[in-house]
C-alpha cells in the first residue's frame, strides 16, 4: 500500500514532467506564447527610422504571415528607457554595438536560440564574435558603417577632410552634431589626435573643452539622425556629423550634398538584432531576424537602407557600383582608421557620463540662453522628420 | 496443499490463532494500513501547509519592505527643503545627503530636470545621465511614483528608484524631479534564505514577467524562472507538481503579492520549490514512528494471542495423548488430573479415564474369543490344505492337458500335462495380456484358425466335444477337446475349463483297421473279377477257337462231312462278342465303383426315373414279381445325372428281386421331400437340408445285421458264384454319395427291407421335362471318307482294331507304337496328316507329353484322346495348355469311334470352308 501511494505520486509527477516536456517540444518547434498557445501573429521591432526596406517588411509579412509592428527611436537612450519602462512591449530591438552591452548588462535583452537562425551562416565572420558580443550570444549583426563627416558642397567645394572641420569657426551656425554620447564626445577626440577609446580623464576633459566651446561659440546644432538629413538636404547645415547610411541617403537625395570619412578615422560600429527579454513574439523575432540574413533579402533591403550589410553572401546580389561606393564600404587603407568605440565599464562610464553630461548642460544653458528650443528629449520621434536616414 | 489444510491450521491453537489473526490483528492491521496512508497524505499536507504558511510571511514582509519604500517616498515629499520650488540645489543637495545619511535606506538620492536630465546627486557612482523612462515622465506630470526592480549599471542587485516632483505652479512643469534608488534585492535576499528551507528548496520571487526579483543567487536575478510559464500559472494551482529543465521533480508552493502589496502596478510571485523527495522524506519520517508503534502494538497482540492459544490447547494435547496411548494398546495410561485446567477438560478426562476403563475389560473378553476362533480356523485350513493337495494330486496326474481360465481370458490354472502337449509354460503368459497366450497356442495347432473359431466361440457355452485337432509343436500329435464353463455356487461363469486328450494312438489304430480292412476288399475284388474275366474269357475264346476251326489258312470256311450239326461261325463269332460286351460292362461297373466316371448334371425328376426303371424291368421280372411306384406329387428336383442314378435304382430293384427269389413279392419305389436335420445328416457327412428321398422296399426276407453290416462293401456278395459281381450296392453307394447324398437301410428278418436314397433339392431349376429316349447313333456307311489319320497306341491288338475300323471308313492310317515314333511320324508326315488317335497310358513318353509335342509341331492339328480312364477335356487343356478335339472311351465301340473321327473332321472342314 504504501508503495502503491508512493507510486501515485510519482506518477504525478512523472505525467506532469512529461506534460511539461511536450510543452517544451512544442514551444521549440513552433511559435508559441508562454500560456503554450499560439502567439498572434505579430512581431514587434523596435530599431531607428528608416531602418528597413518597406518592401522587404511587406515580403516577410507576405511570406510568414506575420505582421510587422514597425515602432521607432530616435536615440538609444530613448530606446533604453522605453524597455526599461515596458519591457514585454518590443519583442527585437535593433541596437547600436556601443549600447549593446548595456543592455545585456541591464538584462533586458536575451539569449538568442541560434538554432532557428540557420542564416547565421551567411554572415561575414569578420562582424560576428566581436568585442561588445564575443560570442554573439545576444545580437545578430544587421548593418554596419561609420560615423563620418557629410557637408555641402555648394558651401564647401574644398573642405578640410578632418574632424576639425567641424571645430571650424568659419561655419558657426551651420554645423550638427549627433545627440549621442560616444559619437559626439568620439569627433572632439579624434579631432584633439586622441584615441575615442581613451581611459584617461584628461582626454575627456579636453574634448568637454572643445565640445562646450563649440557649444557656446558656434551656435551648433545636436539633433538626431533625421533631423541632421535633412538640414544637409535642405542645406542650413554645411558640415555635419553623420552616420554613414544617412550620408548616403541624402547624397542621393540632394546632389550638393556630400561625405568623407576624415583622416583621423572614424567611429565604427555594428547595429545588431537582438531580441528582448520579455519578449512575447520571440519565435516570431527569431523568424523575422533569419529572414533578414537571407541574402537576397538582405541585398534588397541594403540597396535601399544605403548601409553595408554584414552578409557575405547578399553581396552577390547587390550591383557592382554600390559595391564600389568607398564611402559605404570603406577601403581597407580607410578602415584601418576606422576603430569600434570603447565599451562603457566601471572604469570608464563615469568619465563618459560625466564628460557628456557636461556637454548637456553647456547645450542646454546655451539654449536657455538663446532662448532656442532644443529638441524635446524622450519624446518618441516615430515619425521623423524627413523620410530618410538613420 | 491447500492452506486451511496446513497441518498447523488443524491444531486448536493454530485455528485459535487464525480467528484471533482474522478478527482481531487483520483489520487491526488494516486499519493501521489506512491510517497509515492517511496520514502520508496528511503529513505531505501538512509539510505543504507548513510552507505555505512561509510564503504568505514572507509575501507579508515583502509587502513591508515596499510598505517601506513608499514611506521613504512620503520622507522625501513631506521633505520642505527638497519640494520647496524656491531651494537652491545646493540647499536640496545637502539636504539629500542628510537624509541618505539618516535614513539609511537610500543608495543614493539624485536630483533631475523636467526633461530628465541628470543634476546633482548624493554619489556619483552611476548616476543616469538622462532618465527618460515613464516614471520620469509620470513624475514631470506631478505624479510621485515607483519604479518596477530594476538592475543599474555598475552595481550589484536590483533598485526600486523612487520618483517625486518638486512641487510647482499649476500647469507648469516641476522644477526638478527627486529620484531616490533603495536596494530592494539584497532586503528581499534576506527574506527568502533566512527561512526554514529544507535542503535542495529554494523560495524565490519573479516579477509579473517571470523574471527573478528575489533569488539567493544573484546571478539569477532577471533571468527566467520557467521561460515556458507565465508567472500567474504558478498560481494555477497554488501548490503543484513542477519539473526544472534538468527533470528534478518540486512541489511548488505559490503566493501572489498583489499589485497593492507591490505598490508599482503589477503583482510579483512568490514561488517555494521543495524537492519532492524532501517533502516524501519529511513524511516517511512521520510514517516510520507510526509503524513501528504500529508494529509493537501488533506484536503484543500477536503474542498474547500465543499465551492464550497455548493456554487452551495444552489440555487437549494431554487428552490427545492420553488417546494416542489407547491407540497404542496402552490401556494403563489415563489423563493426568490438572487442576489449572478448565472444567470442560476435567469433565472430558474423566470421561475418558472411564471409557479406558471399560475399553480395558471389552478388550480382554475380545481376546478370548479370538483365541477360541483362531484355533478353528487353523482346523479348518489345515483340512482345506489336505484336500487342496489330493486335487492337485489329481489335476497333475491326469492324462489330459487341463486349462483353466477367467472369464476375462487370464490363466487360472494348468497342468502338467498342457505344458507337455503343446510345449507352453502358462505361468510365462501370466503377467501378459491373454492375448499372446491364446496366438501362441493356436499356433500349435495345424488348423489355428479353425481351433481359435471353437476356443472363441465355446467361451462360456455350454459343454463342447470336439474330436481330432492335428498338433504340430512340439511334437505332432492329434487331440481331441472338451471345454465347459466352471459355474459358481449361483451359476455365474466363474472360469472356462478346457480338457485335451492326446489321441494320437487311437487315431493310429483306427487307420491300420481301415488298411485291413481295405486289403481284405482289394482281395476279395480280384477273385471276383479273376472269376468273372475266366468265365467270359472261356467264352471268347472257347467260341473263337470253334469259329477258327471252321476255317481254312486262308480264311474259307470249311466244310467239313460230319460237322453240319455244328453251330456256325457267326454263332460263335456271336457268343465270343457276347461275352466281350460283358467283359466290357464289368470294367464300366469297375470304373464306376472307382468314381472316375464322369457325371452329367441335370435337374431330374425321380418319379419319372422309378417309372422308367419299372418299365425297364417288366419284361424280365417274374410274373410273381409285382413292381409298383408310389410318387409324391411336387416332388423336389434333384440335381444328378440321370443314367447314374437309373443305374442306382436298377440295381436296387435287381437286389429286391433277387432277394424275393422265387416265392414272389411286391417291390415298390416310394418318393417323397424330406427336410433333414443336421444330426441325421451329419452322421453321412452330409449338411442339413431339403433331400429327395427314394425309398426301395421289397417284402423279401430281410437281412440279418451280420449281412447289414457288409451290404456296402465291394465285392460283398450273397448270391452264388457268376451270379454277382458284389459290386452293385457299393457302386450304388459310390454314386450316390458323388451326388452329395447317402443311402440308408432298413431290414427285419421275415419282413423284408427298405434302402432309402437321399439326394439333394435342385434349387435352381423346376422339374425337368421328361428325359427324351437314348438317341440311337447314326448309322455311318462305311467306305468313302478320305484323309490321314495317325494312330498313336502302344497295344498292338487296339491299335490293329482301330486301324483296321478306319480303313474300312476309307481312311489312310499312320501307325505309331509311342510317343516317342508317333512324333517322328507325324513330323515326317506334317502336311498329310488330318487327325491324330492319341492312347495316353504309353511306355517312354507318356501320352499327355506326346500330346503337348504334337500341338508344339502344329497347334491346328486336331487329336482325339483315347483311353480306358475318363478324361475331362477342360480339365486334361488346364493341364497341357492345348484343348483335345475330342475324347474316346475304350474299349471302343466301333460306331462310336467312326463318328467321333467323322465328326471332328467334318467339323474342320466346316470351319475352314467358311468364309472368314
Amino acid at each position: 500500500m504504501l508503495n502503491i501511494y508512493k507510486r501515485l505520486i510519482l506518477g504525478v509527477g512523472l505525467t506532469l514532467t512529461l506534460l511539461n516536456a511536450c510543452h517544451r517540444s512544442n514551444s521549440a518547434g513552433t511559435s508559441t506564447t508562454k500560456d503554450g498557445v499560439p502567439e498572434a501573429k505579430i512581431v514587434t521591432l523596435f530599431a531607428w527610422a528608416d531602418y528597413f526596406n518597406p518592401a522587404v517588411l511587406k515580403d516577410f509579412e507576405t511570406q510568414t504571415g506575420v505582421k510587422v509592428d514597425y515602432q521607432t527611436f530616435s536615440s538609444a537612450e530613448e530606446m533604453e528607457a522605453r524597455l526599461r519602462s515596458t519591457p514585454a512591449a518590443f519583442d527585437l530591438i535593433v541596437i547600436d554595438s556601443f549600447n549593446l552591452p548595456h543592455l545585456h548588462q541591464l538584462s533586458l535583452i536575451a539569449p538568442l536560440d541560434k538554432a532557428r537562425l540557420p542564416g547565421l551562416s551567411n554572415l561575414d565572420p569578420g562582424f560576428l564574435n566581436l568585442s561588445f558580443d564575443p560570442h554573439n550570444e545576444y545580437s545578430v549583426p544587421y548593418t554596419w558603417g561609420t560615423t563620418l563627416i557629410a557637408y555641402r558642397t555648394d558651401k564647401l567645394p574644398q573642405p578640410d577632410r578632418s574632424w576639425n572641420l567641424l571645430f571650424d569657426k568659419k561655419l558657426s551656425g551651420h554645423v550638427m552634431m549627433i545627440d549621442d554620447n560616444f559619437d559626439a564626445l568620439a569627433s572632439s577626440m579624434l579631432s584633439l589626435g586622441k584615441s575615442p577609446s581613451s581611459r584617461i580623464q584628461a582626454d575627456y576633459d579636453a574634448a568637454v573643452v572643445r565640445l562646450v566651446d563649440q557649444i557656446s561659440t558656434m551656435n551648433v546644432i545636436y539633433g538626431d539622425d533625421s533631423t541632421i538629413k535633412a538640414a544637409l538636404v535642405a542645406g542650413d547645415t554645411w558640415a555635419a556629423m553623420c552616420y554613414s547610411g544617412d550620408a548616403s541617403t541624402a547624397a542621393e537625395e540632394q546632389p550638393l550634398v556630400d561625405f568623407f570619412i576624415p583622416k583621423e578615422g572614424a567611429p565604427k560600429w555594428v547595429d545588431s538584432f537582438a531580441v528582448t527579454r520579455d519578449a512575447r513574439h520571440a519565435g516570431a523575432a527569431h523568424e523575422f531576424v533569419n529572414f533578414l540574413l537571407d541574402p537576397a533579402v538582405s541585398a534588397k533591403n541594403s540597396i535601399v537602407t544605403r548601409y553595408a550589410t554584414p552578409n557575405l553572401k547578399a553581396k552577390d546580389h547587390l550591383p557592382a557600383e554600390f559595391l564600389a561606393d568607398e564611402r559605404i564600404f570603406p577601403p581597407a587603407d580607410i578602415m584601418v582608421r576606422c576603430v569600434f568605440l570603447p565599451k562603457m565599464d566601471a572604469a570608464n562610464a563615469p568619465m563618459i557620463n560625466r564628460a557628456w553630461l557636461a556637454v548637456q548642460r553647456a547645450y542646454m544653458a546655451a539654449h536657455e540662453k538663446t532662448a532656442q528650443p532644443r529638441p524635446v528629449l524622450g519624446a518618441a520621434a516615430t515619425v521623423p522628420v524627413v523620410p530618410a536616414g538613420r | 496443499m491447500p492452506f486451511s489444510r496446513h497441518p498447523f491450521l488443524r491444531t486448536i491453537r493454530g485455528r485459535i490463532l487464525a480467528a484471533l489473526l482474522l478478527c482481531g490483528i487483520v483489520p487491526a492491521a488494516l486499519v493501521q494500513v489506512v491510517n497509515h496512508l492517511q496520514l502520508s497524505s496528511s503529513l505531505e499536507t501538512s509539510e505543504c501547509a507548513k510552507y505555505e504558511s512561509l510564503n504568505s510571511l514572507v509575501v507579508r514582509q515583502i509587502g513591508a519592505v515596499m510598505r517601506t519604500a513608499e514611506s521613504q517616498l512620503r520622507l522625501l515629499r513631506d521633505n520642505p527643503v527638497l519640494v520647496n520650488p524656491d531651494s537652491s540645489e545646493a540647499a536640496r543637495l545637502e539636504e539629500m545627503q542628510r537624509i541618505v545619511r539618516a535614513a539609511g535606506s537610500f543608495s543614493d538620492i539624485s536630483l533631475y530636470t523636467a526633461d530628465g536630465l541628470f543634476t546633482k546627486s548624493t554619489s556619483d557612482l552611476w548616476p543616469e545621465p538622462v532618465d527618460r523612462t515613464d516614471w520620469m515622465r509620470r513624475a514631470r506630470d506631478g505624479e510621485p511614483c515607483l519604479s518596477s526592480p530594476q538592475k543599474i549599471l555598475g552595481a550589484e542587485g536590483l533598485y526600486i528608484s523612487i520618483y517625486l516632483p518638486v512641487k510647482s505652479a499649476p500647469g507648469q512643469r516641476p522644477p526638478a524631479i527627486i529620484k531616490g534608488r533603495l536596494p530592494f534585492a539584497p532586503a528581499t535576499e534576506a527574506l527568502l534564505t533566512s527561512s526554514e528551507l529544507p535542503p535542495g528548496a529554494s523560495m524565490v520571487l519573479i516579477d509579473a514577467n517571470g523574471n527573478f526579483i528575489g533569488h539567493s543567487d544573484s546571478t539569477k536575478i532577471l533571468r527566467k524562472l520557467d521561460v515556458n510559464r507565465p508567472a500567474d500559472s504558478w498560481l494555477k494551482p497554488a501548490i503543484g507538481i513542477y519539473t526544472d529543465s534538468d527533470g528534478r521533480a518540486y512541489t511548488s508552493i505559490a503566493a501572489m503579492v498583489s499589485q497593492e502589496e507591490t505598490r508599482i502596478g503589477e503583482p510579483w510571485y512568490l514561488v517555494t520549490l521543495i524537492p519532492q523527495s524532501e517533502l516524501t522524506a519529511a513524511a516517511a519520517r512521520g510514517r516510520l514512528s507510526f509503524v513501528l508503534a504500529g508494529f509493537f502494538s501488533l506484536l503484543l497482540a500477536l503474542s498474547s494471542g500465543v499465551w492464550l492459544s497455548r493456554k487452551l490447547s495444552q489440555p487437549v494435547i494431554a487428552v490427545a495423548r492420553a488417546a494416542r496411548a489407547v491407540a497404542g494398546g496402552n490401556l494403563e495410561c489415563p489423563i493426568p488430573n490438572d487442576p489449572g485446567a478448565p472444567e470442560e477438560f476435567a469433565q472430558l478426562s474423566s470421561a475418558f479415564n472411564r471409557m479406558v476403563r471399560e475399553l480395558r475389560s471389552h478388550r480382554d473378553g475380545l481376546q478370548n474369543l479370538v483365541d477360541e476362533r483362531t484355533a478353528s480356523l487353523s482346523e479348518s485350513q489345515y483340512r482345506l490344505e489336505n484336500v487342496s493337495a489330493q486335487l492337485r494330486a489329481a489335476f497333475d496326474a491326469t492324462r489330459e492337458a487341463i486349462l483353466i481360465l477367467a472369464p476375462d481370458g487370464r490363466i487360472i490354472a494348468a497342468n502338467s500335462k498342457f505344458r507337455e502337449f503343446f510345449g507352453i509354460d502358462p505361468e510365462t503368459y501370466r503377467q501378459q495380456h491373454f492375448a499372446a497366450f491364446e496366438s501362441r497356442l493356436f499356433g500349435v495347432f495345424q488348423d489355428g484358425a479353425s481351433f481359435s473359431e471353437k476356443w472363441r466361440y465355446a467361451f462360456g457355452r455350454e459343454e463342447a466335444h470336439d474330436t481330432g485337432w492335428a498338433v504340430l509343436s512340439p511334437k505332432k500329435r492329434v487331440v481331441s477337446s472338451y471345454t465347459v464353463p466352471v459355474l459358481s455356487r449361483t451359476d455365474t461363469t466363474i472360469g472356462q475349463l478346457w480338457m485335451f486328450r492326446d489321441i494320437t494312438r487311437q487315431r493310429e489304430l483306427q487307420s491300420g483297421l481301415e488298411q485291413a480292412q481295405k486289403m481284405e476288399a482289394v482281395g476279395r475284388l480280384a477273385g471276383g473279377i479273376a472269376h468273372d474275366f475266366n468265365n467270359l474269357l472261356t467264352g471268347i475264346l472257347g467260341n473263337l477257337n470253334l469259329a477258327d476251326d471252321q476255317l481254312t489258312d486262308s480264311g474259307v470256311l470249311l466244310s467239313l462231312p460230319g460237322r453240319a450239326a455244328a453251330p456256325p461261325v457267326r454263332q460263335h463269332l456271336q457268343l465270343a462278342r457276347t461275352a466281350g460286351e460283358r467283359a466290357a460292362g464289368l470294367v464300366k461297373q469297375l470304373l464306376g465303383f472307382s468314381r472316375r466316371s464322369q457325371l452329367v448334371l441335370a435337374a431330374v425328376d425321380a418319379n419319372a426315373l422309378c417309372q422308367e426303371v419299372k418299365d425297364l424291368l417288366r419284361a424280365t421280372l417274374d410274373p410273381r414279381h409285382q413292381l409298383e411306384v408310389v410318387p409324391t406329387l411336387g416332388l423336389w428336383p434333384v440335381l444328378g445325372d440321370a443314367t447314374q442314378i437309373d443305374q442306382v435304382l436298377m440295381n436296387m430293384a435287381v437286389n429286391a428281386r433277387d432277394a424275393i427269389g422265387d416265392r414272389g413279392g411286391v417291390i415298390s419305389f416310394t418318393t417323397s421331400n424330406t427336410q433333414v436335420s443336421a444330426g441325421h445328416a451329419g452322421r453321412h457327412g452330409c449338411p442339413a437340408g431339403e433331400y429327395t428321398r427314394i425309398s426301395v422296399t421289397d417284402n423279401g426276407p430281410g437281412m440279418p445285421p451280420s449281412v447289414m453290416e457288409k451290404i456296402f462293401e465291394p465285392f460283398y456278395t450273397t448270391k452264388e458264384q457268376g451270379k454277382g459281381t458284389g459290386l452293385g450296392l457299393a457302386t450304388s453307394f459310390g454314386i450316390v454319395n458323388q451326388h452329395g447324398g447317402w443311402i440308408e437301410c432298413q431290414s427285419v428278418l421275415g419282413t423284408g427291407t427298405t434302402f432309402h436314397i437321399y439326394l439333394p433339392r435342385c434349387k435352381t431349376a423346376s422339374m425337368p421335362p421328361a428325359r427324351p429316349k437314348t438317341m440311337p447313333l447314326p448309322m455311318l456307311t462305311p467306305g468313302g471318307k478320305t484323309g490321314t489319320i495317325l494312330l498313336i497306341d502302344d497295344e498292338p491288338l487296339v491299335r490293329s482294331i482301330a486301324e483296321a475300323v478306319l480303313k474300312r471308313e476309307g481312311y489312310r492310317v499312320l501307325t505309331a507304337d509311342d510317343g516317342v515314333e508317333g512324333i517322328e511320324v507325324f513330323r515326317k508326315n506334317l502336311h498329310d496328316v488330318s487327325l491324330i488317335m492319341l492312347d495316353l497310358t504309353m511306355p517312354r513318353l507318356s501320352g499327355r507329353d506326346t500330346f503337348i509335342e504334337l500341338k508344339r509341331l502344329d497347334p491346328e492339328i486336331p487329336v482325339l484322346i483315347c483311353s480306358g480312364y475318363m478324361v475331362e477335356i477342360e480339365e486334361f487343356e488346364k493341364e497341357t495348355g492345348f484343348r483335345p478335339s475330342s475324347f474316346v472311351p475304350k474299349p471302343y465301340a466301333i460306331n462310336e469311334l467312326s463318328l467321333s473321327v467323322h465328326t471332328v473332321l467334318e467339323d474342320i472342314r466346316t470351319v475352314t470352308l467358311m468364309p472368314s
